[in-house]
């Protein structure tokens, strides 16, 4: 019979253990009762478990998220009494506390207490929120996430309430927002007109850092552009500017600083030209050099993928009139200039002056020379050009004459 | 002389500013600048699944999803590293500032107590339920995880046990690594997987089984030498000797730990289709030639469990999962305790897994059987001792329980020779297997043969290097290494006929 109650004992602790395999089993068992009723605590409270059990030495096994201790008994009062205290940082912590009762390393007893967070004062609200810059319009948004905590780091039970305000300008606008599984949250949604949005939780006891969302201007409408020029020429020396006008999303904010854009040119040729700028103030800037023969160019701008402008059409007049020609046939010597722009001003410096000559049988031979003081002279030595007659092409910024027949002397 | 020692004397100098350049440029490796290095083995591998990845912000992206897994894992495994020795290696890399601060608080008290918890998780089930917006924090449970635990107090085992807890766990993108912000154990969720009454299988009246290896490759059945054909012709011969069952042994290193090779399950899949054809079941022997034991390890043999136990759980030929062979000889090396609880809760886990197949342990002998009777459905226990002394233990044995019993490995080997004048002939062999195969016929006792071939080589692993031990191993066989029946050959298959 003693046998009989010894075997159920041991079965209901190994069923109330799960699988546990108790040490040295021939020993003789023995039984504790607990004598705490209170199951329930809040955090920072003091937390003592006592038992009535014959066993002499004894130990409370704790173990909660964080990890599992060992708690040596308090006192013996010379009943069969005793008693453990449950200190830091398993008093502290809230959730599941599960404890278990060795005497003589065998579990007795075992069980578990639910530890609360404390609610009377919130000493933390952690927050987190991103991204910190959403587009203006409304749809896009920024997410506040609130993880209040108590004086120990513990998370709060559901249902607590906490205050969110939200300020943009001189509106500020609070509501309230309730935990739920440790956290609360809030997606704050972006205002038409591009700015900053102020984003603070508090509770009765605490306040949360001051986060900021800023507005960003939404996407790029279609916009304009223009140009300036000093004069019309194509010298290939002034610069031409292209412009945007004040590029603005369609809330009318004005796009972020430093957005590229691309203007993308197209000569009547067929070549294509690129330059770029960024946003300064919404408007963005690019330069190019004027070409060097006349052209018309067509002129579109990008923001690559969200806009374009209007396209724009530039024309580039010939830079001279005339090439005055002077050819010494003695001395087989070309010479070319005063070469004067529309001005009448001297070419400047070096630019370029191609001869094109031409023999009887169709060869063709093109030399180059850049100006100087808008004088280049050429000199076709006998070695080369044999006797005979040629035709001459003399090209300078788009602009051509022909010489035909002039004799080469020997 | 003088300029040659003068060249000497450069020659050294040269080679040791060499020598001290070389170890000035072995600096930190650069593949350590971006935390790369922690990507190398995994070494803890509970369970995870993520249940549920649903939730009313932002949809978690696979990658993520597998990052905050392993990230989680390796926050439970600096834990359970950290409770074990008490040193606190990597609970930076995977705690904030403020989490850290109260595992180090309780890890600090058990250094002052000297307490230390030898502890391991086994299983993780995720629930997601709050990803933020800009992907940098998480929020979710993890519900009933098994946590085995070992406690020692002054370096004496006060407990082990295992626990089934609920988490709430609240992780944040720090430096890369998701960190635990916050984990909280909350109250257990009522177990939501129905428990569906699994009828196990039928016990065969009389389990006629032989521990079986191929004659040229003993201890290596899956090895380079797997040649399905030998095997067929094998299982021809044992299924004529009017045996109805094999036993097989599943190498837990040579399987490949805990991630199994599929080339090595494959080979074993085709082996039970062999038996399978030829109508013969199968014991399946796990973790062969593992030792460790140790809970931090328990992951690893769990996945392997896994990964063998599903792949072949609905195979026809399957009989009995046999967990360990021998476990008791490692009681003396590893712990008694620690052996038996591994052991218990594998029984425990591989019945989880499947719950239709027997479950059964191979203790060396039957003495060690009466240890974990509760847990088993066949006691199996060796025995090569003579036949009294067989007699005696297995009255012992059966005294203490109404399970069926098996004599899962027995028989005499037939050497005498330089390492042993007195050993046995043929015809005691013959004689023996008399004895036994009609006392097992007789009680119904199911058994298994050790075993069908002498062998030429026997693998060091065996039974170690001593010469006289590898030549009695080598002549169990009830063929001889020149593929000659021995007569006990005959007198088996009459028997059992």
């Amino acid at each position: 019979m003693k046998i009989n109650k010894a075997y159920i004992l041991i079965s209901g602790v190994l069923l109330l253990l799960g699988f546990t395999v108790i040490p040295n089993l021939q020993n003789k068992v023995q039984s504790a009762v607990l004598l705490t009723e209170q199951s329930e605590y809040i955090v920072g409270s003091p937390i003592s478990l006592s038992f009535n059990t014959e066993a002499k030495t004894t130990q409370l096994i704790v173990s909660n998220a964080l990890g599992t201790s060992v708690i040596q008994a308090e006192k013996t009062t010379g009943t069969d009494e005793i008693q453990f205290s449950i200190a830091e940082p398993f008093c502290t912590s809230s959730g599941v506390l599960n404890w278990t009762l060795i005497g003589k390393e065998k579990a007795l007893l075992n069980g578990k207490l639910q530890l609360k967070a404390d609610t009377t004062q919130i000493a933390k609200l952690e927050s987190y929120l991103g991204p910190q810059r959403i587009a203006a319009g409304g749809e896009d948004f920024a997410q506040f996430t609130i993880l209040p905590t108590d004086i120990y780091d513990n998370p709060l039970p559901d249902e607590t309430e906490i205050s969110l305000n939200t300020g943009y300008t001189s509106n500020s606008n609070v509501e309230t927002l309730k935990i739920q599984e440790f956290i609360s949250w809030k997606n704050v949604y972006s205002t038409l007109k591009s700015g900053r949005i102020f984003v603070a939780a508090n509770s009765d006891t605490t306040t949360s850092k001051l986060q900021t969302i800023y507005v960003d201007a939404n996407l790029a409408t279609p916009f304009k552009i223009d140009f300036e020029r000093s004069n019309t020429y194509a010298d290939a020396d002034q610069i031409t500017t292209l412009r945007t006008d004040i590029i603005k999303d369609r809330y009318n904010n004005t796009i972020p600083d430093a957005t590229l854009v691309n203007f993308v040119i197209k000569t009547n040729s067929g070549a294509i030209l690129q330059t770029s700028g960024n946003t300064i103030n919404g408007i963005a800037q690019a330069q190019i050099q004027h070409p060097a023969a006349p052209q018309n160019w067509t002129v579109k701008a990008y923001i690559t993928g969200i806009a374009k402008s209007n396209p724009i059409t530039i024309q580039y007049q010939p830079a001279i009139n005339d090439i005055p020609v002077i050819w010494d046939a003695t001395i087989r010597k070309l010479k070319i200039g005063p070469l004067n722009g529309m001005l009448g001003q001297t070419l400047p410096e070096g630019t370029v002056v191609s001869l094109k000559i031409k023999n009887k049988i169709g060869e063709t031979e093109t030399l180059t020379q850049k100006t100087e003081a808008g004088h280049v002279a050429f000199e076709l030595k006998k070695a080369f050009y044999p006797s005979g007659s040629y035709s001459l092409e003399i090209s300078v910024l788009g602009v051509s004459k022909n010489l035909e027949s002039v004799l080469f002397k020997s | 002389m003088l300029i040659l020692s003068f060249i000497g004397l450069n020659l050294l100098i040269v080679f040791a500013i060499g020598q001290i350049m070389t170890y000035l440029n072995t600096g930190a490796d650069k593949s350590k600048m971006l935390n790369l290095a922690l990507k190398s083995e995994r070494v803890y591998k509970p369970h995870l699944i993520w249940r549920d990845t649903l939730n009313p912000s932002r949809p978690l992206e696979k990658p993520t999803q597998k990052r905050v897994a392993q990230d989680y894992l390796n926050a439970w495994y600096v834990r359970e590293v950290a409770l074990a020795t008490n040193e606190f290696k990597g609970i930076d890399d995977y705690y904030t500032a403020s989490a850290r601060q109260k595992v180090e608080h309780l890890l600090n008290q058990n250094i002052n107590a000297l307490t230390r918890i030898e502890g391991t998780s086994l299983n993780h089930n995720l629930e997601l339920e709050f990803y933020s917006a800009d992907g940098q924090f998480i929020s979710f449970k993890d519900f009933g995880v098994q946590e085995a635990q070992r406690i020692f107090s002054e370096n004496n085992l006060l407990l082990q046990h295992t626990i089934t807890a609920s988490y709430r766990v609240i992780m944040l993108l720090e430096d890369g690594f998701w960190r635990i912000r916050q984990l909280v154990r909350i109250p257990q969720q009522d177990s939501i997987v129905p428990k569906n009454q699994v009828v196990k299988k039928e016990m065969p009246d009389q389990i006629k089984a032989i521990n079986y290896y191929p004659q040229q490759n003993p201890w290596d059945t899956f090895g380079t030498d797997f040649q399905p054909a030998v095997i067929q012709t094998d299982l021809k011969k044992i299924k004529d000797l009017q045996f109805n069952t094999i036993r097989i042994f599943v190498g837990y290193e040579d399987f490949g730990k805990a991630e199994v090779t599929p080339k090595k399950l494959s080979k074993l899949k085709k082996l039970m289709d062999l038996a399978d054809a030829e109508d013969l079941q199968v014991i399946v022997t796990l973790f062969d030639f593992y030792g460790d034991y140790s809970v931090i390890d328990w992951s690893n043999t769990f996945k392997h469990s896994r990964a063998v136990v599903n792949a072949l759980k609905a195979h026809p030929a399957l009989l009995a999962w046999d967990l360990k062979n021998e476990p008791n000889l490692d009681f003396e090396s590893r712990d008694k305790d620690l052996v038996l609880f591994w052991l218990k809760n594998h029984l425990a886990y591989l019945k989880s897994l499947d719950p239709a197949t027997l479950l059964t342990i191979g203790w060396s002998d039957a003495a060690s059987a009466s240890l974990l009777l509760d847990d088993v459905d066949l006691v199996s226990f060796h025995s090569y001792q003579d036949f009294a002394s067989f007699q005696t233990s297995y009255e012992e044995l059966k005294a203490q329980t109404n399970k069926p019993l098996m004599l899962q490995e027995f028989g005499l080997p037939t050497y005498s020779g330089i390492w042993n004048p007195l050993g046995a002939d043929e015809d005691e062999q013959a004689e023996y297997y008399t004895e036994f195969l009609t006392f097992a016929k007789a009680e119904q006792l199911h058994y298994a043969l050790w075993t069908l071939y002498d062998f030429k080589e026997i693998p060091t692993a065996v039974v170690g290097r001593l010469p006289w031990r590898k030549a009695k191993q080598k002549h169990f066989g009830l063929i001889d290494a020149n593929g000659e029946a021995k007569p006990a050959l005959s007198i088996v298959k009459d028997i059992q006929d």
